[in-house]
């Protein structure tokens, strides 16, 4: 089975801010090293899975330079090719149809039997749009393949378990080719050590194939960005501790202070305090706090 | 003459098959050993020779546990000096007036009693006492090599007293006094069963010949397939141990050949390498799978078998060793080889299970290295992605953020902002001191790892000491990641760290955390790193010495004191902290498991960031419950940010807050002083 899987690089955690974001999506740097998507991980577990041990699949990735991080995650989890398409006009961004227009342009001159891609929200039009470009049977949010069923030429085909909404699953029947999407988490996805990261990245130079995207001249331009918001800053609380927390964290969560904890960045004069002096102070440290928050009034 | 011609045809065929046995069994087991990786174990010859002699002659670690001990050193004590009962008899086959003198046959006599009590102590600790160490271990094995020995000194006894009767009637000799005291008590009784005839007693004496010389041999050739090749190995074992701190995890230049492989440099070769197959291990790790005396010592003492997880680490040198064997007979060697040892021979659950705290290496009568292979196991494990959620996402965390709690590494001095002290800036000024804080200290968000981060910021500060951070230039240390088996990200931090020590101007580090002290102290110089490292008690200590820190009151409370794996056992830090307690009055009560048997409290290794699916008791709550048994002790004193999590967490899931408190040993000095703590939220 010939496996393709489609991936691309986000920014890493420590530089995920507003400002960081804004630049990301308007200027579409190349100077960032970025990291890989969560969902992809997941379709590149799913890839793996698929392709078997020892079948080898190919990854492929869109952008500028920071995608190549997402190709070096691909090495290191198995990929035997590594495929790099990009733009000259850099259209590959904003438009969903762009893009999967250019992906199954690409598929479509070779004999993939299945394509996997991340879809972070499960709903994203991508995957969709290359089945439809491609005229493939399209089967989102996966959550694993049981069996394969005999292959002849005749009937080939995978038995796939969705993972739907409320808890329900579905197992569906997908003759090749197939599209297929999955979401962060779905497919618990093998942790990659820094050496096989490495080992990747030293193979990565003379491994990646690099594809030069024509422009479409189809007389319909692609979506063009105009403008960027960022979400209003808000509080989070957590009523309950983290389910993936051990028992001792979660006990202490539950009796202690931290129950209702602020997720925002603390500001230097409103993080955590212990007051000591005597009941008379203490009180009047509770009053004073109270009123702050608007629990009393001033009065 | 016929009589002992017999018998030397005897000797002589039974010692061709059985020693040629004992060849046949014994090769495949050096030929492991001999293709398997190399490490130079050769440094400091002459302490290595005097203490093998401590170990093997005077049983120094058997002794800890006394009744073991005892039993064990009855026996091989008796076992050294029967050999001279072996030469008598050998040499009496050849020349019967052949004597080793009236002084030595008594003592042979002496210590055939002694090797008899020692049977007797072994079968009551095994039939009566039973103890749960034992579980697990091949109980057969075991009760057949006391019955071979108590074959060899009985017909020690009875050759023995047999001789006499033949002396003058068989072999023409005038009887003379040999000093075998035990002869004199049988002659008699085989007298009177009528067993003094010379026919009877040439009968005799070649029953008990057949049984000293001839399980002698049998026993030489059962041992390779017997838990007791200790006897073989177990000296050199205790030889060829590793040398200096414990807590080294890294090899020594010294200790590595040049492996030649391409581009990579020896030292890392050796580290780097996961256990993926036996391959993989070092001789000195085969040498430790056939030395396991399965005496389940490390298993009694192993944190995470008393929790009921299922890691035993007696079962995983066993587990391995009967995966070797298998491997080494050929017959199932294709089935054998196609398993890979982390995750079929020892499954993933039993190697995550370790915390690393090296309890099992330090109980070890003959050092085998249990953490290293573990490691090197979880390594494969890594290597091949096998980790679970939380772990992968918290070593996900450490490549990402350069924390295990995925903050970003700017908010990692925000601690500083509870104490008015300044510390300075090693980004931009130098100081004398860098405090290298660590990943629990500055993040978590427990409040006793808040009070004591404050203390010992307040007592730096009031001591004066010039002490800057290194802000967010400072990761972790990775002392957890090495032992989760990911080296490459473990030298992605140091080299990340040491970079930024470099340019940071600064002479010694102070941290607050015994991992990140102990992955500075040992692992870092590995790696290029020459600076001193202090643990903040030896800090503090030394500050009382000079009278910088003073205490002005006595605290006269009543506490017990938890050695930190990392400080105690791997690094021999045992007195500073209870140093400093005792200067401010504490009355220390010492747990049943302290000093280098301390018992883990749960989270070293990698383990604070896994789950604890299938855990009976957590060693953190049983190690509470130790200390409540302590008459009169209210608190229980830490000097670990870890440590501090987990016992405050197992004192609230046990409803004991009243009865117990856990403190850090800076608190104590803190409130011994008089000094406020310095806090700008009060203002």
């Amino acid at each position: 089975m010939k496996v393709l899987v489609c991936v691309r690089s986000d920014l890493p955690a420590p530089m995920a801010r507003v400002d960081n974001i804004q630049r990301l999506m308007e200027e579409w740097s190349a100077e960032w090293a970025g990291v890989l998507e969560p969902s992809c991980r997941s379709a590149l577990q799913l890839a793996k899975d698929l392709s078997g041990p020892s079948g080898g699949f190919t990854a492929l990735s869109y952008g500028r330079g920071e995608c190549r991080a997402a190709l070096e995650v691909a090495r290191a989890y198995g990929a035997v090719d590594a495929v790099h398409l990009q733009s000259a006009e850099g259209s590959l961004r904003h438009d969903g149809n762009t893009i999967a227009r250019a992906l199954a342009a690409w598929v479509g001159e070779r004999s993939f039997d299945v394509v996997v891609c991340g879809n972070s929200s499960g709903v994203g039009p991508v995957p969709a749009l290359v089945a439809g470009h491609l005229g493939w049977p399209v089967v989102t949010r996966v959550d694993g393949f049981k069996k394969f069923l005999p292959q002849d030429d005749s009937f080939r085909a995978i038995e796939l378990t969705q993972r739907l909404d409320a808890g329900w699953k579905r197992q569906v029947l997908a003759r090749y080719p197939v599209v297929l999407s999955v979401q962060s988490g779905f497919i618990p996805p093998q942790y990659v050590s820094v050496r096989r990261r490495k080992e990747a990245v030293h193979g990565l130079a003379s491994n990646v194939t690099e594809c030069e995207l024509p422009v479409w001249t189809d007389g319909h331009a692609p979506a063009v960005l105009q403008a960027l918001t960022p979400p209003k800053p808000r509080t989070k609380r957590t009523a309950v501790p983290d389910a993936k927390s051990s028992a001792a964290d979660r006990l202490k969560s539950l009796m202690g202070p931290a129950a209702t904890k602020k997720v925002e960045k603390p500001k230097e004069d409103e993080g955590p305090r212990v007051v000591e002096g005597s009941a008379v102070e203490l009180a009047e440290e509770l009053l004073r706090f109270l009123r702050k928050k608007e629990f009393l009034s001033n009065s | 003459m016929a009589l002992r011609i017999v018998l030397a045809l005897f000797t002589l065929v039974l010692a061709i098959t059985m020693l040629g046995l004992l060849i046949v069994r014994m090769r495949p087991i050096l030929r492991a050993m001999a293709s398997a990786r190399q490490v130079v174990r050769w440094d400091q010859p002459l302490y290595r020779i005097r203490s093998t002699a401590a170990q093997v002659f005077g049983h120094k670690r058997l002794l800890r546990q006394r009744l073991s001990g005892i039993l064990h050193l009855f026996i091989f004590s008796g076992f050294v000096v029967l050999l001279l009962d072996i030469i008598e008899t050998i040499g009496q086959l050849v020349y019967p007036e052949f004597s080793i003198g009236p002084v030595l046959g008594f003592l042979v006599d002496c210590f055939v009693l002694l090797v008899l009590a020692g049977v007797v102590l072994a079968l009551y600790q095994r039939k009566v006492l039973h103890p749960k160490r034992f579980e697990g271990s091949d109980e057969k094995d075991g009760e057949l090599i006391l019955g071979m020995i108590t074959l060899i000194v009985v017909g020690i006894a009875i050759h023995n007293s047999f001789f006499r009767l033949l002396e003058h009637p068989v072999f023409g000799m005038t009887t003379s006094a040999d000093g075998h005291f035990l002869s004199y008590l049988l002659d008699p009784l085989w007298v009177r069963l009528g067993w003094g005839t010379p026919m009877a007693a040439s009968i005799g004496y070649s029953v008990g010949y057949a049984l000293d010389i001839g399980t002698i041999l049998w026993f030489l050739a059962y041992l390779p397939t017997s838990k007791h090749l200790h006897v073989f190995f177990g000296a050199p074992a205790v030889f060829f141990r590793k040398l200096g701190t414990p807590g080294r995890f890294l090899p020594t230049a010294t200790e590595v050949h040049s492996s030649g492989d391409s581009g990579i440099s020896a030292t890392r070769d050796m580290t780097v390498q996961p256990i993926q197959s036996f391959a993989d291990m070092t001789w000195r790790d085969v040498l430790d799978l056939f030395t396991c005396t399965e005496c389940g010592r490390c298993q009694d003492v192993c944190p995470a078998h008393q929790a009921g997880q299922p890691l035993s680490p007696k079962m995983l040198i066993l587990d391995l060793r009967d995966a070797l064997v298998q491997q080494t007979r050929g017959v199932e060697s294709s089935v054998v080889r196609s398993l890979s040892l982390a995750g079929d021979v020892i499954s993933a659950e039993t190697l995550w299970s370790c915390t690393t705290c090296g309890a099992c290496q330090e109980a070890c009568p003959v050092f085998i290295e249990h953490v290293p292979k573990i490691v090197g196991l979880r390594a494969a494990l890594v290597e091949r992605g096998e980790v679970e959620e939380r772990p992968q996402e918290v070593l996900e965390h450490w490549g990402e953020e350069r924390n295990a709690y995925g903050k970003m590494p700017e908010t990692r001095p925000a601690w500083r902002n509870r104490v008015t002290y300044h510390f300075k800036d090693l980004r931009r000024e130098s100081a004398e001191w860098l405090w290298f804080v660590g990943d629990v200290a500055s993040f978590d968000n427990d409040l006793g790892v808040a009070r004591s981060v404050d203390a010992i910021a307040t007592l730096l500060g009031g001591a004066g000491l010039d002490v800057g951070l290194l802000y967010d230039w400072e990761g972790s240390s990775g002392n957890d990641v090495l032992r989760m088996g990911e080296y490459g990200l473990f030298e992605q931090l140091a080299t990340e760290n040491m970079r930024a020590m470099e340019r940071a101007q600064f002479e010694r580090v102070l941290t607050s955390d015994p991992h990140s002290f102990n992955a500075l102290r040992n692992d870092y110089p590995q790696l290029g790193f020459k600076k001193p490292i202090y643990h903040y008690s030896q800090v503090l200590q030394q500050l009382m010495t000079e009278g910088k820190v003073a205490p002005t009151h006595s605290l006269g409370i009543r506490a017990t004191f938890h050695d930190p794996c990392y400080l105690g056992r791997w690094n021999q830090v045992f007195e500073a902290p209870r140093d400093i307690l005792r200067r401010c009055g504490v009355d220390i009560v010492e747990m049943p498991r302290s000093f280098a048997n301390s018992f883990c409290c749960g989270a070293g290794g990698g383990r604070m960031w896994m789950n604890e699916a299938g855990m009976k008791e957590r060693p953190s709550e049983a190690r509470i419950r130790e200390a409540l048994e302590l008459p009169g002790v209210t608190h229980f004193v830490v000097s670990c940010p870890k440590d501090m999590v987990m016992y405050s967490a197992a004192v609230t899931a046990l409803g004991c807050q009243d009865r117990l408190s856990v403190v850090d040993v800076g608190e104590l000095v803190l409130e011994s002083t008089g000094w406020q703590f310095a806090r700008t939220s009060a203002s």
